[in-house]
């Protein structure tokens, strides 16, 4: 066998290696980065959970805090709050006929429109 | 090769061949053949159907005030098979959950039977706690994260606060249970039973969503592969056309009202009598919807509409409108009044004041009974009932709450001979108190029946109006002019002369009509000795009226000489048009304030 036919039969195959090598690479990457991005879709599906429930946890608490303002600023809550409160029952109730109302009359000008204790004194 | 090999070759090849035909059958069997019931038993152990809970809307007054809304609550429930040490759970949840230890030991140890495996077997769904508070449920949420535990879960739920309690419960109604073991157990969904909840609980609901979603084998949800979705639809709030100012008002001269005759009960409507707008609706007794449990039954009644009285003399309007309608008399044609006594078929009539003859608007004036029947007399059986109906009597008057009752009104063919001189009086037929506001109304806006309304309307959760209610003209019954009649005579009611006299609404002319009716017995049977239902139905101002205001006390307990429509339910209708001709911005008639007041003072002197 001569040195020439040696030389030719052990020659490396570099060029078409070299593509496979590549191919694989891209391959080992593509899988790799489909992982990567189902890591990622599982990762942000999580979060998007946890800020679903701190949204609905938030919405939940403004209802309730609504409900409560409401609950504690009826006429009847603050009405029996006025009772409750040592300062607050102190106060003497100022009755209809102790009120003067004021109404707005032509010419835009304001007067008070009387009541019977007023008429009356 | 030799030939035993080349056989054992083949006899390899076969077998693998063999092999992968059958692992190739299988394959095709379990992939193709057996699709859905794998696919059945992935969803199952993997997939689920999570319920996106819509919100109930709120009831709100004209004015935008809340009067029906939520409160968010958490229901803590437990799954028995996941917890590890039972005392070391009930010990974090105590506290929390505001239970002893020994009792959340006894719920977490609950077991029940599984028929797959033929033995007891924890729980797997065990309520500790209903109604938890948002907060604390969220702090306790976190903590039992921190620390891993994975058997408490909870689920999103809800509670109906009406903040301002026993305010216009009749009307809003309440949410509970149909049947009672239901309400032991606290299980299963409330159901909107009463008043406003209850005609608007189509609007009020809203509609629940579902999402289908896939979770891993701890059962935390895997979000990318959420399925289907339907969001959920929040119910729609609802206005009501009530002014919770002027229901402060009413309810509250109600209560001294009631706290001063002690009457079996009390009501009071306020109306537009243009729209027939409902401003203000108040019944007592009342009831906390909060603690819908705690109240007696006959105390969630709404009065105003399920209970029917014979209504006395405020019905003499019908029986004079339709008899000046039909032109048989004019407002000063007289009526012989008999001196106080006219005999009918064998039947007295009495007069409380007697006169030998009175006009037409005189017998609106003194609320003579015989007057009334004479009319009722010459326009006869047929046109009176159909006065009666074309009022709206004897039927629903179509307000948006329900049980509403049509009252009675007998067909013509069952009426007695002593009929047509008792119905233009008002007996012989039961009426609700919101018939005879409307009927009032009637005079009020010039001769229209207009329907009720106490829904404004309906506004979805981004405000924009889903339904609304605009007023409803149901039927002409007197033309202007008629009307205008009356309601001078209606003035003249509360005039020097009149039953109402003793009424002022300081500042304003008002018009209206008192009535006292004897009470009819329970189980029918005649009338109740010495017992009355008096009520006052008027308008104000009389003229261009802004609101007419009914009030009716049923058995009022106070001296029988006084026990009257003027005396007693007049003055409170009196003291609720001031205050709600105030609250309306109307202005004061000072010429006629200054008489007012001057009239006082002339009585007071009177009285010195």
């Amino acid at each position: 066998m001569s040195n020439n036919r040696r030389r030719h039969a052990n020659v490396l195959p570099l060029a078409s290696l070299a593509t496979w090598i590549i191919v694989a690479i891209f391959a080992c990457g593509a899988g790799l980065y489909y992982v990567y991005c189902k890591h990622q879709l599982i990762a942000r599906g999580g979060q998007i959970r946890v800020l679903e429930k701190e949204l609905a946890e938030l919405r939940n608490l403004n209802e309730a805090a609504v409900t409560r303002i409401a609950r504690l600023s009826s006429a009847v809550a603050l009405r029996d709050r006025q009772r409750g409160d040592k300062i607050l029952s102190k106060y003497m109730e100022i009755t209809q006929d102790h009120l003067v109302y004021v109404s707005e009359r032509p010419g835009n000008e304001l007067r008070t429109v009387s009541n019977v204790k007023q008429t009356t004194q | 090769m030799n030939g035993s090999a080349k056989k054992r070759a083949l006899a390899a090849c076969c077998v693998l061949a063999f092999g992968f035909t059958g692992f190739s059958w299988r394959l095709v069997d379990i992939q193709v053949g057996k699709h859905d019931f794998y696919s059945n038993l992935a969803a199952e152990s993997h997939g689920g159907k999570q319920a996106i809970y819509a919100r109930r809307g709120a009831i709100l007054d004209a004015c935008g005030q809340p009067l029906a809304q939520n409160d968010p609550v958490r229901t803590v429930v437990a799954d028995a098979s996941l917890i590890k040490d039972r005392a070391e759970l009930a010990r974090i949840l105590s506290g929390p959950l505001e239970l002893s230890e020994a009792a959340l030991v006894e719920k977490l140890s609950r077991e029940h039977w599984s028929e797959k495996r033929k033995r007891n077997e924890p729980s797997q769904y065990i309520v500790l706690r209903k109604n938890l508070p948002e907060a604390v449920a969220n702090e306790l949420g976190a903590k039992l994260a921190e620390l891993k535990i994975r058997a408490v879960g909870f689920e999103q739920d809800s509670i109906r606060i009406y903040p301002n309690r026993e305010m216009l419960c009749h009307v809003l109604g309440f949410l509970g249970f149909v049947d009672g073991h239901k309400k032991d157990s606290e299980e299963g969904e409330k159901q909107a039973l009463e008043g406003v909840e209850r005609t608007m609980d189509s609007y009020l609901r809203g509609r629940d969503g579902v999402r289908y979603t896939e979770h891993d084998r701890t059962g935390k949800e895997l979000v990318p592969y959420r399925g289907q979705e339907r969001p959920a639809q929040d119910g729609c709030n609802v206005r009501l056309t009530i002014d919770l100012n002027l229901q402060d008002i009413v309810e509250s001269e109600l209560a001294s009202a009631v706290k001063q005759y002690h009457p079996n009960w009390a009501a009071a409507i306020v109306m537009r009598p243009q729209t027939g707008d409902i401003l203000s609706m108040a019944n007592w007794p009342a009831f906390d919807p909060n603690k819908v449990d705690a109240s007696p039954i006959a105390s969630r009644r709404n009065r105003a509409i399920t209970d029917m009285v014979e209504p006395g003399s405020t019905f003499k309007i019908v029986v004079v409108s339709g008899a000046l309608h039909e032109h048989l008399v004019h407002p000063t044609t007289m009526i012989p009044t008999e001196n106080g006594y006219f005999n009918f078929k064998g039947r007295l009539l009495k007069d409380t004041h007697a006169f030998p003859e009175l006009s037409v608007h005189d017998i609106l004036v003194h609320s003579s009974n015989i007057g009334a029947a004479k009319l009722g007399i010459q326009l006869g059986d047929q046109r009176l009932y159909e006065y009666m109906r074309r009022f709206g009597f004897g039927d629903r008057t179509g307000v948006q709450l329900p049980g509403e009752i049509v009252g009675l009104v007998h067909p013509v063919y069952k009426w007695t001979p002593l009929s047509i001189s008792r119905i233009p009086m008002g007996q012989e037929v039961c009426v609700t108190p919101l018939q005879v506001a409307t009927a009032m109304c009637v005079i009020a806006n010039g001769g229209a029946l207009v329907m009720p309304q106490i829904v404004h309307d309906v506004v979805d959760s981004e405000g924009k109006t889903v339904a609304s209610f605009p007023p409803i003209t149901v039927r002409r019954v007197i033309s202007p002019e008629v009307a205008a009649e009356m309601r001078d005579a209606l003035i003249d009611v509360m005039g020097k002369k009149g039953t109402g006299k003793s009424i002022r609404v300081m500042g304003f002319t008002a018009a209206g009509k008192t009535g006292t009716a004897q009470r009819v017995a329970e189980g029918g049977g005649g009338y109740e000795k010495g017992k009355y239902v008096v009520s006052f139905v008027g308008f104000v101002p009389a003229v261009d009226p802004q609101f007419v205001c009914l009030v009716m006390l049923d058995d009022a307990k106070v001296e029988e000489k006084k026990n009257y429509g003027g005396t007693v339910a007049g003055p409170v209708f009196a003291k609720i048009a001031e205050r709600t001709a105030r609250h309306l911005g109307m202005e004061q008639d000072h010429e006629l304030l200054a008489q007012q007041t001057k009239a006082i003072e002339l009585a007071e002197h009177a009285n010195d």
